[in-house]
């Protein structure tokens, strides 16, 4: 049953910056008791003071979600300051490039780390305050990116696709403990990830604010999934069905536009 | 890949002698089950088998190659490890089971066979794995999700490493068989599939078998 966000406690992972800080600060100023949780204490101390200093209710934990006993005892302890949690929302990831003369199997693999059994580690320790509140809701951060391979992005599209596949592929089990699903891919949004990234693209970002408009309009809504923003999201899904020979001649012109890396 | 209770990994490495390859260069097989390698045998391949216990002697094995003089001109790399959860409490660690196998053991060896491969401007890879769709149920969601990264990873790099020389194909088994990797039903089939992928430098095949 939809409850309005008054009524509501989430927990945000990642929440020192980026799209999450946007996220945690909209769901607040519309009443939510929100738990924040990044391995950046001093970021979420930050974030923690704007929401107090609005007349919002928050709490706030340090967690590596690499670590799953700091996820556990941070979630334990969000759960003493504010209750059990209806919502928890995974938005750790981090991005970094693949390029193929500087392959690196520890920065892929810190990438899958992260990006994939992050959210994974995250969704067992909100298991049990979940459990106790008698169900709630789940949602994971993929990306659009995920939909193919883009090049240059190797790790990062594989982890974000690989937790949409992961967490879509547990919808029936967690159904069964009533606990709603949404999966989140957001378009190129101006943050510190995408800074990460080798490929600034020559389209409008969205400010984490915007993102955080359509994320938490989902939420609110209790929708399955959010894909945006629209134009973005079609283009995408169009890419998809591409067949293989046909995308590859596609993303081999798409990068030969990016001068400043080797293809 | 097989993961051990001692969490040591076994990594089986079959080295072909090829007669159509240039000479010095090998056929590096990695992660086939025996029954998949020894339809290539009858085939009239000539096989070498060595077995290692851990990553570090997975890469020794590279470098004995390299010290022989030999190259290795073509890699069949498979990600079919297929670690199943009971339920919720347990999905995580199947995920990290599969990870392991499936998307780290492949990006390693990578890493290691690709910066030769593009210096030469030639090379061949094969990655057999399972068909993420194939993989629906809950149980197999960490399968899925393993699979689904290592397959976008290679898509990712296939368009950029054709453009260098080096032809990169997927062949992804779709099969309602939970153990892929003993089923000698499928041997044939999948063994003849690699085949077709390597010689015709397919960028990616559906199989569906059993």
């Amino acid at each position: 049953m939809k409850a309005a966000w008054g009524e509501r406690t989430v927990f945000v992972t990642g929440a020192a910056g980026g799209i999450a800080r946007a996220v945690a600060l909209r769901i607040a100023s519309q009443g939510a008791r929100v738990g924040l949780c990044d391995r950046n204490g001093d970021g979420v101390a930050q974030v923690a003071a704007e929401i107090k200093n609005a007349g919002g209710k928050t709490g706030q934990a340090t967690a590596d979600v690499c670590i799953a006993e700091q996820l556990s005892a941070a979630f334990d302890s969000l759960e003493k300051q504010l209750g059990s949690p209806d919502l928890v929302i995974a938005c750790a990831g981090i991005s970094a490039p693949t390029l193929l003369d500087q392959l690196s199997p520890d920065r892929d693999q810190r990438l899958f780390d992260i990006n994939l059994l992050g959210v994974a580690r995250t969704l067992q320790a909100a298991l049990p305050g979940l459990r106790r509140n008698g169900g709630g809701w789940f949602a994971g951060v993929s990306s659009l990116v995920a939909l193919r391979g883009l090049p240059f992005t190797g790790a990062y599209c594989g982890s974000k696709a690989a937790i949409a596949d992961y967490l879509e592929s547990l919808r029936p089990w967690l159904e069964v403990e009533r606990i709603g699903l949404t999966m989140i891919y957001p378009g190129y949004v101006r943050t510190p990830l995408t800074e990460q990234g080798a490929v600034q693209p020559a389209i409008k970002m969205l400010s984490p604010e915007e993102a955080a408009t359509y994320i938490v309009k989902a939420l609110s809504e209790q929708k399955s999934e959010c894909q945006f923003p629209p134009t973005l999201a079609w283009t995408l899904r169009l890419l998809r069905k591409l067949p293989v020979r046909m995308y590859d001649r596609v993303m081999t012109r798409m990068a030969a536009r990016v001068t400043h890396l080797k293809y | 890949m097989r993961e051990r209770s001692d969490s040591v990994f076994c990594c089986e490495f079959l080295l072909v002698s090829s007669n159509h390859q240039a000479a010095g260069s090998v056929s590096l097989l990695v992660g086939l089950p025996e029954s998949w390698t020894a339809d290539l045998s009858r085939s009239g391949t000539d096989l070498r088998q060595q077995r290692v216990a851990s990553w570090e002697e997975s890469t020794d094995v590279l470098k004995g190659i390299r010290t022989d003089g030999s190259t290795v001109g073509t890699a069949v790399l498979a990600a079919i490890a297929a670690p199943r959860a009971t339920s919720l409490n347990d999905s995580q660690d199947a995920l990290e089971a599969a990870v392991s196998a499936n998307v780290l053991v492949p990006q390693r060896l990578l890493s290691a066979l690709l910066p030769e491969m593009i210096a030469r401007k030639s090379g061949r890879l094969v990655l057999v794995t399972m068909d993420p769709a194939s993989q629906s149920r809950p149980e197999e969601a960490a399968v899925r999700a393993s699979v689904r990264g290592i397959v976008t990873y290679f898509e990712s790099l296939r368009p950029a490493l054709r453009k260098r020389g080096v032809v990169v194909g997927t062949l992804l088994v779709s099969s309602r068989n939970a153990d892929l990797a003993n089923s000698a039903v499928s041997a044939d089939t999948i063994s003849a599939a690699i085949r077709q992928c390597l010689r015709n430098g397919t960028p990616q095949r559906i199989l569906k078998v059993g």
